[in-house]
């Protein structure tokens, strides 16, 4: 794992000191509310309904036991005993006192974490494939990447005040678990055909009120060029996206109106200026510090094991519970012996992505003893074992079972990402964690859900769209209508390499209603499915949306003349 | 012919701990609800809130329906004061709500 050098050490430290000056000088008096706001955004500290919110960012999603431990002495020594993991691998406390915020902040800097640009219209924190540098599939770790652009982004002068906040995710496999094509820079890792290592680069996506699909803007870019294209990227948008209405200041917008052809030789005439200008070097990374930071994602010393273990095997044979924990919740890897461990943070009645400090405590335990001392934090609101020997597998689960941490739903219907919603977010316009747990409740006979197969139900409770709800199989929009909260549903939506955006089927349902048009769903989908094999998102790829839409909307009797 | 105004209280947050206050009518911020000062008049309101504001720092004073019950209760009309005055529906151990002398009725049935 990577970890801060003195300068990302005197950074944060620093950052710290400046903030509690300027909280100080806030109660004081010295400073006003309105001076004080931004800075306060700047350190990933919000206002919220009932408190405020800090926003701790968690780089590319990876932690290690230290960290796990420190965010649950956090929630227990000055929030409420818990945290939420986000749809953008952070984690938020929901009751922070500003006057504890900057020791906080100091504890956080203690095992090199910080706040710093979960918030304002700067870089935010670059996320990545949560199962990077484990998964079967990957090209390439994408983190070393992710880290390069941290440095970068990090407090970089001509980038503190965009037109927009700008979000940017990595993969390094060619299935995306990442959602790159939502994001205003995504990447992904591939091999040309010369066999050398570079990017793939998607410019332009997002989700919000304005859902747009990312596209291409160059299908391979050399690796040492990865920060002066995106300084490119950024140069344009910074310099001609708009500034004059928030709705319309993203850089999807820009795209959409420039053009992607009109806008990628922008970007291309700003690439050669910066390589020509700058003479090249000032943007291309020192090779002594990109080996650095590769180093520190070097893989762990994995052990020379078969593929599979015997005791594994037997407690396979005669424990169904824990097979079918294994069946869903596990992942291949690319080490024999190995497995990814997902832990789910949805279990029935709870809230998606919540977790107490005793079960932060628990994962970071089990990280330091089976999983190389590492963690991962998925945007699908879990947490993940990244290199769990297949011999360790039973001791796991029986730890994560006495933690209610061993829901065995990874990938079905009850893994819902669902935003905090009107329960605890200023923005939202409807509650979002009543809508999955009611759904989970409904659907929580682990046989009906592994019937109903690969399902993802994603919630958000505003248009801001932070539970994805686009690319939702089924999405739920919660809005308000007339002082009631009222849930829009979507079908179609893809959140893959094949990202597709939703469908709205028609008029919005009633809290109450929620779960049964959901059901009506499920229904609809037994009775156009060829087989079980064939899932929810295909079947509607291949029906449309129009049976679904016959079933939550029955055509009305014509009324009786007589 | 106008429209009749229509009664709010002013609430607003905690500059040091964050926590929902309501106006009171002797010009103080308070976290009780029940003694907030309803008016029809935001001109009334806003000069009540700056004085009491010279005595407690507080953020994002905002101006919110209500309904007055017979007792003289202000009750939020919008869900989303409801439940910021309660906590959150989902946990009702957390936010105002956790203090048992709150006689609102059950949070989740909003």
């Amino acid at each position: 794992m990577y970890s801060y050098d003195e300068f990302d050490r005197d950074y944060v430290k620093n950052r710290v000191a400046i903030f509690r000056d300027q909280v100080a000088r806030r109660v004081s008096g010295a400073l006003t509310e309105d001076e004080f706001k931004p800075l306060r955004l700047q350190n990933g500290i919000y206002l919220q309904l009932h408190a405020y919110m800090l926003r701790v960012a968690i780089p590319y999603g990876t932690l290690n036991s230290a960290q796990m431990r420190q965010l649950a002495m956090i929630a227990e020594k000055w929030d409420k005993g818990y945290g939420h993991f986000t749809t953008r691998q952070n984690i938020q406390y929901n009751w922070p006192k500003l006057i504890d915020l900057p020791d906080i902040l100091d504890a956080l800097a203690d095992v090199e974490m910080h706040a710093i640009q979960t918030s304002g219209n700067c870089i935010r924190n670059v996320t990545a494939d949560h199962f990077a540098g484990a998964a079967a599939d990957e090209v390439e770790d994408p983190r070393p990447a992710a880290e390069l652009l941290r440095q970068w982004s990090t407090d970089h002068p001509e980038f503190a005040f965009l037109p927009r906040k700008f979000k940017i995710a990595v993969t390094g496999s060619p299935n995306d678990r990442a959602v790159i094509k939502a994001h205003d820079i995504g990447l992904r890792v591939l091999r040309n055909d010369a066999g050398e290592v570079g990017y793939q680069v998607i410019v332009g996506g997002g989700l919000g009120r304005t859902p747009v699909v990312g596209e291409t803007i160059r299908e391979f870019l050399p690796k040492e060029h990865l920060l002066a294209y995106c300084e490119a990227i950024l140069r344009v948008y910074n310099l001609h996206g708009r500034r004059d209405n928030k709705y319309k200041a993203r850089i999807k917008i820009l795209v959409m109106e420039e053009g992607l052809e009109s806008f990628r030789n922008q970007v291309e005439a700003e690439f050669a200026s910066l390589l020509e200008v700058h003479n090249g070097p000032s943007l291309i990374p020192d090779p002594a510090v990109v080996k650095r930071i590769e180093d520190a994602f070097a893989p762990p010393r994995f052990e020379d094991l078969p593929e599979s273990d015997a005791a594994y095997e037997a407690r396979l044979a005669e424990d169904e519970e824990f097979a079918r924990w294994c069946a869903t919740n596990l992942t291949a890897h690319r080490q024999p012996g190995y497995a990814i461990a997902s832990i789910s943070l949805k279990p029935v009645g709870a809230a998606p992505g919540d977790a107490s400090a005793d079960q932060m405590r628990v994962v970071a335990d089990l990280a330091e003893r089976y999983s190389f001392d590492e963690l991962r934090v998925s945007h699908e609101q879990n947490l993940i074992l990244p290199h769990v020997a297949k011999r360790d597998l039973p001791a796991v689960y029986d730890a994560l079972s006495e933690a209610e941490l061993a829901t065995a739903n990874i990938g079905l219907i009850g893994d819902i990402i669902a935003c905090p919603g009107l329960d605890y977010c200023a923005l939202a316009t409807a509650r979002s964690i009543p809508i999955a747990q009611d759904i989970a409740q409904h659907f929580s006979d682990p046989d009906y859900s592994r019937l109903i197969g690969d399902m993802k139900i994603k919630i958000s409770g505003c248009i801001n769209s932070c539970g994805h709800h686009h690319v939702g199989h089924i999405g739920i929009l919660g809005l308000d209508r007339a002082g009631r909260e009222n849930y829009q549903i979507t079908i179609g939506g893809d959140h893959t390499e094949s990202l597709k955006m939703g469908q709205r089927l028609g008029r919005g349902f009633d809290a109450e209603e929620v779960v049964p048009a959901i059901e009506q769903l499920v229904q609809t989908y037994f009775s156009l499915r060829e087989s079980e094999a064939e899932t929810f998102l295909q079947v509607v790829e291949r029906a449309g949306t129009q049976p679904f839409k016959d079933a939550l909307y029955p055509a009305k009797e014509p009324a009786d003349a007589g | 012919m106008p429209k009749p105004a229509k009664p709010q209280i002013a609430s607003a947050n905690d500059l040091l701990e964050g926590h929902v206050l309501y106006l009171s009518g002797d010009a103080v911020w308070t976290p009780d609800r029940h003694s907030a000062f309803v008016s029809t008049d935001a001109d009334e309101l806003g000069a009540l809130a700056d004085k009491a504001s010279r005595n407690r720092q507080v953020v994002d004073v905002a101006f919110i329906d209500v309904t007055v019950a017979d007792d003289g209760d202000p009750r939020p009309v919008a869900l989303r004061e409801v439940i910021r005055d309660r906590g959150p529906t989902i946990r009702t151990d957390l936010g105002r709500q956790a203090d048992h002398t709150i006689q609102d009725g059950q949070a989740r049935n909003v």
